[in-house]
């Protein structure tokens, strides 16, 4: 996880991204059904969901290029519209990065920068820090249409820093990008959270975003079906995990459980094992219980799960798919 | 907004098929220019001896008595003098029009062109922004809309002003460039100054209306090519409706509501550019034809340009401003 969190001794700051009752309307296809969301200042929040979620859509609403069919969107407490001149304070790659093929690396950075109302002696202190920091700086000349696609990606992303927002939002940044650049990319959003500038990652690449993230939310089919800091979503993950001699065994330590404590979910893994939550029963009260009965386990094994064992097993629940599943005790 | 003029200029500075497209107008225009002037009959002078000679030796008056064959063949020789004579005044007016001042007039005659790149410009720049994508970063560089789509149309426009220009100043220097080769240009009649005012400012109406319009229709469609065939196929149903009204006798001629004819887009660039170009110009097509350099033909097509630019523009804008960036 990123090193650069926002301290929880902190008095809760105002959110740099809310939204609420945020929905998105495509003729027939509801892209974002009632999104409620807080970002707060500082740090990495992390976006997630299949494809198809709503992730993009929110993003374009967030930016002002979707117009929003219900609900509000704020950026540091004001309301998102074109020309609003809030929207000067988010940088964002959205996606593919969109350049002018014809102009060359830094000319791009220059269109953009003009375009955002920099001086032109910021301009030229600017465009080669930010060619610099993406590792665009021996290519600062070449026509962008010449680039490949993770250095597209690299420029894009640029762009996004250019004139140091406080708020830079990243659609799938590491899209397109060779191991050694996602890496890149990995440190650079470190190095901005550092910074004190708020980063909203929208990736597909789970491991990258439980390293980088302080918070996450789970979009799908338009709503959010998790919320929470990662590590409170990893630990509710966490499961006992009780191996035996025999299968028999097995099948009565799971009776033994379930009738002690009959709120807690069994799930078998295999046939001579089971798992169950961690926060629901303790290592060494699962065994005390077990022997009481005559049953020895020959292994209990704490097993955490990944962000991405969370976000498979939340997104393939067909209870949160249809928004039923509770979003705040998901990570609370 | 001056950033974004900046922004504006090196986006559209730098992209070499833009400059190629601004300047074809007036290289095309030159090229018509030259190519109508060398096109034009150059009949050698006149020689009644040899005129004669030929007739009779073409078998002119054989047969007759000496005196009615002497008649025959002096009436023949008048007769080829006289046709020799109306050619060459024909050919003479069709030399003045390539002359100075006249010049000016026949290169701003090549406004189709003009439209024609007017169109490919305003399709190109515009519709390139939705087929790259870049429309997105523009738009997350500035989110002003209006502004980025003011200072485009502003672009487009000073583009269509630039080359109007580059045709006047053809128009004057191209004459000069064929006497100093040789060509045989006649003396020719002074061109009605304000006349000629009111036609360069006709054009540049008409190519606002035209840039409005393909800009709407680009908003509309999100692509460049798409336009140029949603262009295409307007010009066809706008004469379709013409052909159409044309047929009841209150859009016939100087009927009643025939001036509702000249207030379509096409038809009324048509009527703004042949009345404005023919009243500064003043020459006639043929000899003895009589030119009407009223200037009074021009006013409902030019009222009507200006609201056409204003509904289009507005549409635009409007449909800019709240359409769905989803490139």
């Amino acid at each position: 996880m990123s090193n650069s969190a926002p301290d929880a001794s902190a008095p809760p700051a105002a959110p740099v991204i809310a939204t609420h009752g945020l929905v998105k309307q495509f003729k027939d296809i509801q892209a974002v059904a009632g999104l409620d969301l807080r970002v707060p200042a500082g740090g990495v929040y992390g976006f997630l969901g299949p494809n198809g979620a709503g992730k993009t859509t929110t993003i374009r609403m967030l930016l002002a290029l979707v117009r929003p069919t219900r609900g509000v969107v704020t950026l540091f407490g004001e309301s998102v519209a074109p020309g609003r001149p809030v929207l000067d304070r988010v940088g964002a790659l959205v996606e593919r990065p969109a350049v002018y093929p014809y102009l060359s690396a830094s000319d791009n950075l220059r269109l953009v920068g003009l375009a955002r109302g920099m001086p032109e002696p910021r301009l030229s202190e600017r465009i080669p820090e930010a060619l610099d920091r993406v590792g665009l700086s021996g290519a600062a000349k070449r026509p962008a249409g010449r680039f490949s696609t993770g250095m597209r990606q690299r420029l894009g992303i640029a762009q996004a820093l250019l004139n140091r927002p406080d708020l830079v939002i990243l659609d799938e940044p590491a899209n397109g990008l060779d191991p050694n650049g996602v890496v890149d990319i990995r440190e650079l959003i470190e190095a901005l959270a550092g910074d004190g500038t708020t980063v909203f990652l929208s990736s597909h690449v789970l491991p990258e975003v439980e390293q980088l993230c302080h918070r996450v939310a789970i979009l799908q089919a338009g709503r959010i079906i998790a919320e929470g800091e990662t590590q409170a979503l990893l630990q509710q993950g966490e499961r006992l995990h009780a191996r035996f001699e025999s299968e028999p065994d097995a099948t009565r330590a799971r009776t033994v459980i379930e009738a002690a404590v009959p709120d807690v979910a069994v799930t078998p893994d295999g046939p001579q094992s089971f798992a169950v939550p961690a926060g629901s029963l303790s290592g060494s009260a699962l065994i005390r219980m077990l022997a009481s009965h005559d049953l020895f386990p020959i292994e209990v094994v704490v097993r955490r799960h990944s962000l991405e064992d969370v976000f498979i097993e939340l997104t393939a629940d067909p209870a949160a798919e249809a928004g039923t599943v509770p979003v705040a005790e998901q990570a609370a | 907004m001056t950033s974004l003029v900046r922004a504006e200029w090196l986006r559209l500075r730098k992209r070499t098929s833009l400059l190629v497209i601004v300047l074809a107008v007036p290289l095309l225009g030159a090229f018509f220019f030259l190519a109508g002037f060398a096109s034009i009959s150059e009949q050698p002078p006149f020689d009644p001896a040899a005129t004669r000679a030929r007739l009779i030796a073409e078998g002119y008056g054989q047969g007759l008595p000496p005196d009615q064959a002497e008649q025959l063949i002096q009436d023949s020789v008048n007769a080829e003098r006289s046709q020799w004579e109306s050619d060459e005044a024909r050919f003479d007016l069709q030399r003045q029009r390539f002359a100075f001042p006249q010049g000016i007039v026949t290169t701003l005659a090549s406004s189709a062109m003009l439209s024609f790149a007017l169109i490919l410009l305003t399709a190109t720049t515009l519709g390139d922004e939705f087929g790259w994508g870049t429309i997105r970063t523009s738009l997350l560089a500035s989110s002003r809309r209006r502004s980025f789509l003011a200072v485009r149309l502003g672009a487009l426009a000073l583009a269509a002003a630039g080359i109007l220009i580059l045709l006047v100043v053809l128009g004057a220097i191209l004459p000069l460039l064929l006497g100093a080769v040789g060509a045989r240009l006649p003396a020719t009649t002074a061109v009605d100054g304000g006349a000629l005012g009111v036609a360069v400012i006709g054009q540049l109406v008409a190519s606002l209306a035209i840039i409005a319009f393909a800009a709407l229709v680009t908003v509309l469609l999100r692509s460049g090519s798409l336009t140029l065939v949603a262009m295409l196929v307007y010009v066809a149903i706008e004469a379709a409706i013409l052909t159409l009204l044309i047929r009841f006798e209150p859009f016939q001629d100087k009927a009643n509501l025939a001036w509702l004819l000249d207030a379509l887009p096409v038809r009324g660039i048509s009527t703004l550019t042949n009345t404005t170009l023919r009243a500064a110009s003043g020459l006639a097509s043929f000899p003895g034809e009589t030119v009407d350099r009223s200037l009074e033909p021009a006013i409902v097509p030019i009222v009507a340009l200006i609201a056409w630019t204003a509904l289009f523009a507005a549409v635009a804008f409007r449909r800019f401003q709240r359409m769905d960036i989803v490139e």
